[in-house]
């Protein structure tokens, strides 16, 4: 999976940089292009390459790149699509190691046979390609700026890695304003060779990044993006915005980059598995970007409020709960820390309310005393303009606050609101980079985030839940489906796959007459179960081809009976392989727990609450297959129906650990058997602890 | 106690709704059993078929539809019964039922030759309950000839007490009986009847169709006895739809992705009977409502479009206990086309 990482940073520091398509006109690309190298600094070789030859902004051009002679780090192409092909090859030929492709015009308007025949020739050089559909790469560390951008790129800590274009060229522009300086920039495109998991190898070792902002619409290669992010959200915090969650959202990525948005609940699942912070906007996105880019890792978990207005001190509560940041409890040390700061008719419970008289000074006596404290460990500061405050002294407040909180190692984050003073602090403080805010939930939120990923760090766990499998058996059951030119299993198969990863079933066989089901039914025991067998019946139950409660002979001929009735008018030409008798299992909680090769991000696996109304309630979370027992314990509590496990009105508590068991072995089925598309164990009816589950019924599904 | 073996030539030739109409013509104390089961019901282990229990419920007989019936499958019979043992179960049901009744009916298979390997056609059960033997002949003019043909010329009947024929649903009955009539009785076919073709008794209910389809009714209820008059699938834009003729008939059931909202509300908005929604998937909300508020079933299913309206196709509207209206049509047909003295 990993390029090279010396590979990649020639294209974040390239010694050497070819223009092909340079222009000496202003307001072409070609020129836009290589006069940003030129003014951001840029120490290297610069080739402007046109066929016409001629000057441009100083350097005289070469008519090809293979006139040039020397090595060549990245070659930028703002030809047109027509003449891209050929531009690449020149490149690839002269061993340029990676060529940005600037134009537009190939798989996101359908283009994709061109597409992929410059990437399968540059591939054959050695040569990779960034694009198409790009507006180029910015790297502070290489003072390269490839971008076709009208605005200078202010330098900062914070990298981006966009799929869109436009929005990224806009974010310069934003990123510009808000005084968030920018480590790299690099407009990924179409993803056709060069994607996020190769970049952000580069970017989180770049000592100038301190934080990673990614925008996304699709991802082609899953287990190669989940490896990365999983990999680089170790050394630095990244922060994800991922378009495409709503159904029209996802036809419009479809048409906008040709991108599979893919479920929107997988992703999100995945994303938190893999230690990503998705931000629900791109103010949101940039908040946190700027904040975690400076914010210290407090200490604990302790976060106290300050505020002069209960209102907002109500609101920031309730954002904390929402965002995930614990309010310290202890009564007595509060009152100790902060009643030389409150007033007796204020409060020092958390929220602590300082009041509306409060001055500047009573703030900065109030704001200073949890960075002197040990028990305390991250701080929200809350002002509400009072008529009564000396507004000239806001800022200077704030400066001094965050300045002692940053001295002592403790994050802090304000929220204020007023009228065109508060406004004007705002704005000031900002471009400073402290993290102020007109509105208290984006305070908490940055706050939150910075907590998530702290816990993420902390509770880390990289092992990966492996259990032995029987891959020969199962491939020899995938091999005879296969030849019976079906593309699933029957369940007698699927039951041999669950047998062969240690996954308990109900005793079955399978009768291919009366007699036979009489003796199954007498040798499993009663009660038992019967269903009907047959490659043209999925859905048993819809076709009447069940029989639940079998209590003796004469109700195994009526049930053998009206099951094959019943088959037959459902679906006349279908073959009937025979009757399953199976134990009938005793009532237990249902669960579903299943496991599919998801286009975008690779086998994934997923449990929740099961039985027939699955695809009703919806009770179901999801987590990427390579995971371990912490992560497959989890992701079972997550389940809105997890109580139910835990026993309720009386009932024993649900053997879970086996239910776990389940989950993992069921991702390494996935894992492991990428011929197996996917994987539905409903019901999997769990009993009291320490009495185990069966998986009642499986549905496998394969591929050719 | 007379009894009348009623058999069909083909599948679905009308023999239910016959005996449905007889039970009234006769004007007699009627019992009925039908011992080859071919429209299974099996509910909490019980099995019995659906024609038994209509025409119990019907006719008002106090015995339970299980009881009437031998068998559905033949595997089953092959395992259970015997030629010596089907006469014996044939007779015990037919005393059972036949108690303090002046005439029995018999309903036969699906066609002639149905269960002749166990036992149970209909030329069988006669012979054994010494019946009269009547068939029942439907189709087109040509296949209802053909048929009648067939079994004059090939069928032997020597054992059996049969008593004619009587022709269903024929579209232009003045058409067919002078063309017709005259040649089958040249054959020494009794004719008995000759019923005409109402397109009525093919239509179904909203409720009947989703009992058939196994689905979840999530809206409408209250409409669920709208009739289906016409069948539309929605599978282009709803702009499509609108312009379409076939569309804009009425009472028609709609067929059509639970996600096509745009196609929903379509149908919502235009003179609809009831709407399936397939692949299980559950439109947003305030279509949800919309329907509730216009009585408008919303049924739910699994299966998808294709397969929904395959099964449509296929299926029979068969006539249901509640609907009085129809009972009552059928029971006039027969009393005003079918000589019940020659039975």
């Amino acid at each position: 999976m990993k390029s090279s990482n010396s590979d990649i940073k020639a294209l974040f520091e390239p010694k050497s940089v070819a223009v092909v398509g340079a222009s000496s006109q202003p307001g072409k690309i070609g020129y836009s292009v290589t006069r940003n190298i030129l003014q951001g600094g840029f120490k290297g070789k610069v080739y402007p390459i046109n066929p016409k030859g001629g000057a441009i902004l100083g350097m005289d051009a070469y008519k090809s790149v293979g006139d040039i002679g020397g090595s060549i780090d990245v070659a930028s192409i703002c030809v047109p699509a027509k003449f891209t092909f050929d531009a690449v090859k020149e490149c690839a030929d002269a061993g340029v190691k990676h060529v940005q492709i600037i134009t537009s015009g190939f798989s996101e308007v359908g283009e994709n046979e061109l597409e992929n025949k410059i990437v399968d020739y540059a591939k054959s050089k050695g040569t990779r390609i960034l694009g198409p559909n790009i507006f180029g790469v910015f790297s502070s560390s290489g003072n390269f700026n490839s971008t076709f951008s009208a605005t200078d790129v202010l330098r900062g800590n914070v990298a981006i890695l966009t799929q869109s274009g436009a929005l990224g060229i806009a974010m310069i522009g934003k990123t510009a304003v808000e005084k968030m300086g920018l480590s790299a920039i690099v407009s990924l495109g179409n993803k056709a060779d060069v994607d996020e998991a190769d970049c952000l190898e580069y970017i989180v070792q770049d000592k100038e990044t301190n934080v990673v902002l990614m925008y996304i619409e699709g991802v082609k290669n899953g287990e190669k993006f989940i490896e990365a992010v999983r990999e680089a959200s170790k050394v630095k915090p990244i922060v994800v915005l991922k378009s495409g969650r709503s159904a029209r959202g996802a036809m419009a990525a479809a048409s906008h980059t040709g991108s599979l948005a893919g479920a929107d609940e997988i992703f999100d699942a995945v994303a938190k598995q893999s230690g990503l912070l998705r931000a629900e906007s791109l103010e949101e996105a940039f908040n946190w970007c700027k904040f975690l880019a400076y914010a210290p890792m407090p200490k604990g978990r302790n976060s106290v409020i300050v505020t002069n207005g209960g209102g907002i001190g109500v609101m920031a509560t309730d954002a904390c709960e929402k965002y995930g940041v614990d309010l310290y409890d202890d009564q007595i040390v509060l009152k100790e820390v902060f009643e030389p700061a409150t007033p007796d008719f204020g409060s020092t419970k958390n929220p602590v309310d300082i009041t509306g008289g409060a001055q500047a000074s009573d703030y900065d006596l109030a704001l200073s005393a949890p960075t002197k404290s040990d028990e305390m460990d991250s701080t929200l500061a809350l002002y509400c303009e009072t008529a009564t405050f000396d507004s000239e002294n806001l800022a200077p407040m704030i400066r001094d606050t965050y300045s002692k909180h940053m001295a002592s190692g403790k994050p802090v984050t304000y929220a204020i609101v007023g009228g065109e003073s508060v406004e004007g602090a705002i704005t000031e403080l900002r471009r400073k980079n402290i993290p102020v805010f007109p509105d208290v939930y984006e305070a908490v939120s940055c706050m939150g985030a910075l907590y998530r990923y702290q816990k993420m760090l902390k509770e880390r766990d990289e092992s990966v839940a492996e259990v032995d499998v029987d891959l020969k058996t199962i491939d020899k059951i995938i091999d005879g489906a296969i030849a019976d030119n079906r593309t699933f299993l029957l369940s007698t198969e699927g039951q041999d796959v669950m047998d062969s990863a240690g996954i308990i079933i109900p005793g079955a066989g399978i009768g291919k007459n009366i007699e036979e089901c009489i003796n199954l039914a007498e040798e499993i025991g009663y009660p038992v179960v019967m269903k009907v067998v047959s490659r043209d019946i999925l859905h048993k139950s819809d076709a009447g081809g069940v029989a639940l409660d079998i209590l003796n002979k004469e109700e195994v001929i009526d049930a053998y009976e009206a099951i094959m009735t019943n088959c037959r008018v459902y679906k006349e030409d279908a073959v009937i392989e025979g009757i399953e008798v199976t134990e009938m299992v005793q009532k237990g909680v249902e669960l579903i727990v299943g496991a599919r090769q998801d286009p975008q991000l690779g086998p994934i696996v997923m449990c929740g609450l099961g039985g027939i109304y699955v695809e009703v309630m919806k009770d179901v979370t999801f987590r990427a297959a390579k995971l371990n027992r912490k992560e497959a314990t989890e992701m079972l509590s997550e389940i809105r129906s997890y109580p139910l496990l835990l026993g309720v009105r009386g009932e024993e508590k649900r053997d879970i650990d086996i239910v776990v068991d389940t989950i993992i072995k069921v991702a390494n089925i996935i894992r492991k058997v990428p011929r197996i598309t996917d994987i539905e164990i409903n019901p999997v009816v769990v009993y009291e602890q320490g009495k185990g589950l069966k998986a009642v019924d499986v549905r496998i599904l394969i591929s050719k | 106690m007379d009894k009348l073996v009623i058999a069909g030539t083909r599948k679905s030739a009308g023999k239910t709704t016959i005996f449905t109409g007889l039970g009234k013509a006769l004007g007699k104390k009627v019992a009925y059993m039908k011992p080859f089961g071919d429209r299974l019901i099996y509910r909490k282990k019980r099995l019995w078929d659906y024609d038994a229990a209509l025409l119990t419920n019907i006719f008002g007989l106090e015995e339970s539809p299980e009881d009437i019936t031998i068998g559905f499958e033949h595997a089953k019979l092959r395992y259970v019964y015997d030629e010596e043992r089907v006469k014996e179960k044939l007779h015990e049901i037919a005393n059972n039922v036949g108690k303090n009744k002046e005439m029995l009916f018999v309903e036969g298979g699906r066609d002639l030759a149905y269960g002749v390997s166990v036992y149970l056609d209909a030329i069988s059960v006669a012979h054994y309950l010494d019946g009269k033997l009547v068939l029942v002949v439907g189709g087109n003019d040509d296949n209802i000839v053909d048929d009648i043909t067939l079994f004059k010329k090939y069928v032997d009947v020597s054992n059996v007490d049969f008593a004619g024929v009587i022709i269903n649903k024929v579209h232009d009955i003045e058409d067919f009986k002078n063309t017709y009539v005259e040649k089958i009785k040249e054959m020494g076919v009794n004719v008995i009847g000759i019923i005409p073709y109402v397109p009525e008794l093919s239509y179904f209910t909203m409720d009947y169709l989703s009992e058939t389809l196994f689905a979840k009714v999530i809206a409408g209820e209250a409409g669920l006895n709208s009739v289906v008059k016409n069948i539309f699938v929605g599978a282009m834009s709803s702009n499509e739809a609108l312009r379409n003729p076939m569309f804009n008939k009425d009472s028609k059931l709609l067929i059509t992705s639970g996600d096509r909202s745009d196609m929903i509300l379509s149908g919502l908005e235009t003179n609809t009977a009831g709407i399936i929604l397939t692949n299980n998937i559950l439109p947003p909300s305030n279509i949800i409502s919309k329907a509730s508020e216009k009585n408008i079933p919303l049924l739910l299913v699994s299966s998808n479009t294709y397969q929904v309206a395959s099964q449509l196709e296929k299926m029979e509207a068969l006539l249901t206990k509640d609907n009085a209206e129809k009972v009552s049509m059928i029971e006039k047909l027969i009393a005003d086309h079918v000589d019940v003295k020659l039975l």
